[in-house]
């Protein structure tokens, strides 16, 4: 056998180290993955992502857009094992997760921001989280189709709006928060939601898959008005379409805290902390809160931009009457709701 | 002899004779197709409990399946898929079958037409293709502004979020899926029979209704199956077309699986949804023999 000179062994030291670089710093490179909304309403993440890895040299954020409920079937298919670091979520999706075990609660006091929290925000997170932002839900409608929009959730059931009208489906949590609204607007609790799904038969309404969907429908002109998240409808209306948003009472206005959540087995468990609390910093929060997003603030002291008061509470009385559903009640139903919904509205 | 075993099966594997050239396709099978059927079908006759993401206790249960037979709404939704897939495959049979008859009798350029037509679909993703429908059928679209404009209706049509919607945007994914069968039987056909009938005094019409078409039964059976087994279980044009309340078999299944997260449901759900299409695909597989069997009597 011929022995092997030192060139050669020179060679294959070399080659073996060019093979195994990129392995290497892939190793020591760390990417965050995190379930946001797959829209422009991800910038706040993405920023709040840079300021990370401006701290901390190698780590980068990678933000997947989807509805959290496919997240959280994603990772029970996993068994447990997520594809993700966390998410932000709305209560639901976050008491839906809890029961399917799959978070792990978040460590407030390496929070430090969370002490500035406005304390009506933080029990929509169910211990499992911080919040970072609310959506609003209201009517969104088409200006041209609808002269005069609704300033009641019962007044969507006015004749005027017949054959207008559109709905999400109850997996979003949009969809969701119609049903129960529809009991509340007639008198009965949110968790008759079997009385909601009644009404909203009674207005035979086009129904969207996704609020995205729904608010290209609204885009397309085959709804002329709709419930729908406030930030969707700033961005609607930042593209030049002639839509409004009606910020309804009775209940309400309503709206949705936002939390950021952590997944299970998470190998980044400080790293998140430490994003949640740059999401926290007044910079973050004014960021956030800018045109086209909108997105409500829940720190205290927070002056929101004037075209914001077109879609969130901002007079006392609307601050004051500022309300959500009554979650706990609702969320782990989703299933039956959707089954149900599907048994009256399918076709 | 194991020595000699061992040889003869190297010397197979290298020379690429017996099974041995289909084993990878076998292995990949087995791992993305066969393991996880069967996984589905232990989920489908099991109660199941789960505790932070895992199955902590699997029971054998016959109580998803009986309920989902008795279920109103798995009839619906069936009946409406079946509805779905058999319209879209006659819709196919129907236009794909003139395509490919042109394919026969046209001149070579046609034929190259007709071939890059056919196939150029294909190689554009089919979620692109339906939201084109989108664009088309929507209440601002072609099709309604070109029907305002010529003053036939005052107001947009409601077509999209339909079953019409989803019938239309199903016929254009599946339509090449049907041609390409008929093109592959049609290639085959022996032109000579087309004169004798001529000669015999057939009309061309009379010649394609007692020629060609028995001829091309095969071809018609093959893409019918195709084109009934992809309509049955699609999931993303009635996703897209068909708007929220438009439930077929397999958004069903999404849903059980995705946002009730009950997967015994979604494996039953699935399991009939395999089995009628299989029953199906028989009935196919008979129709076809039936239409093809006395050409088969002919040959020999």
């Amino acid at each position: 056998m011929k022995p092997l000179s030192r060139r050669t062994f020179l060679g294959a030291a070399a080659g073996s180290v060019a093979l195994a670089a990129p392995n290497v710093l892939r190793a020591q490179a760390r990417e965050l993955v995190m379930i946001g909304y797959g829209s422009a309403q991800d910038d706040p993440l993405k920023r709040a992502g840079e300021i990370l890895g401006k701290r901390h040299a190698g780590v980068s954020l990678r933000v997947i857009g989807g509805l959290s409920a496919e997240a959280i079937a994603q990772i029970k298919a996993s068994r447990g094992a997520s594809p993700y670091d966390f998410a932000v979520m709305g209560s639901p999706a976050i008491i839906n997760a809890t029961d399917e075990g799959v978070l792990e609660p978040l460590d407030l006091s390496k929070v430090p921001n969370v002490a500035n929290l406005d304390p009506k925000f933080p029990p929509y997170a169910y211990g499992m989280g911080a919040p970072i932002s609310y959506a609003g839900i209201g009517i969104a409608y088409n200006k041209q189709m609808v002269p005069n929009p609704p300033k009641t959730w019962a007044d969507l059931w006015k004749p005027e709006y017949a054959g207008k009208i559109g709905l999400s489906r109850p997996q979003s949590n949009l969809g969701l928060a119609c049903i129960s609204i529809a009991a509340t607007a007639f008198g009965k609790t949110d968790a008759d939601t079997d009385f909601g799904l009644a009404k909203w038969k009674e207005l035979k309404p086009l129904v969207g898959r996704s609020p995205g969907l729904l608010q290209q429908m609204l885009e397309r002109g085959e709804i002329g008005l709709c419930p729908l998240w406030h930030d969707n409808t700033g961005l609607a209306v930042a593209s030049g379409l002639p839509l409004g948003y009606a910020k309804v009472t009775g209940p309400g206005p309503l709206i949705l805290p936002t939390c950021i959540v952590k997944f299970t087995r998470t190998a980044h468990s400080d790293l998140i902390h430490e994003f949640t609390n740059i999401l926290l910093e007044t910079e973050s929060q004014n960021f956030a809160a800018q045109p086209p997003y909108y997105f409500g603030t829940v720190v205290k002291g927070i002056v929101p931009p004037a075209g914001a008061a077109a879609y969130l509470p901002s007079t006392p009385e609307e601050i004051a009457s500022m309300t959500s559903v009554d979650w706990p009640k609702v969320a782990p139903n989703r299933g039956k709701i959707v089954e149900a919904f599907d048994r009256m509205f399918a076709g | 002899m194991s020595k000699s075993l061992h040889r003869r099966l190297l010397d197979e594997i290298l020379s690429g004779s017996g099974i041995w050239p289909a084993v990878p396709a076998i292995v990949v099978l087995i791992v993305v197709a066969v393991i996880p059927f069967c996984i589905l079908l232990s989920l489908g006759f099991s109660e199941i409990t789960v505790a932070r993401g895992v199955i902590v206790s699997q029971e054998f249960s016959l109580r998803y399946l009986l309920t989902a037979l008795a279920d109103p709404l798995y009839h619906t939704t069936f009946q409406r898929s079946i509805t779905l897939a058999l319209l879209t495959t006659f819709v196919c049979v129907l236009l794909g079958f003139p395509v490919a008859y042109l394919f026969l009798i046209g001149k070579p350029w046609v034929r190259r037409l007709i071939l890059v037509l056919t196939i150029a679909p294909i190689l554009t993703s089919g979620i692109v293709r339906t939201y084109a429908w989108i664009v088309i059928l929507g209440g601002r679209g072609v099709v309604n502004s070109v029907l305002i404009d010529l003053g036939l209706i005052s107001a947009p049509l409601r077509i999209i979020n339909t079953q019409w919607a989803v019938v239309i945007g199903m016929v254009q994914v599946h339509l090449p899926i049907m041609i390409l069968p008929l093109i592959a039987v049609m290639s085959r056909h022996d032109r000579r029979l087309d004169e004798a009938s001529a000669n015999l005094g057939a009309s061309r019409l009379g010649t394609l209704w007692n020629v060609v078409l028995p001829l091309s039964i095969g071809g018609v059976g093959t893409g019918a199956a195709l084109v009934f087994t992809l309509s049955y279980t699609t999931f993303v044009v009635p996703q897209l077309l068909g708007g929220g309340n438009y439930l077929n078999a397999a958004t069903m299944i999404y849903e059980q699986v995705v946002y009730s997260l009950e997967w015994s449901k979604g494996a039953v759900t699935a399991l009939i949804l395999m089995s009628t299409c299989l029953f199906f695909l028989l009935v196919f597989a008979w129709l076809t023999n039936l239409g093809t069997r006395w050409t088969r009597v002919a040959q020999r």
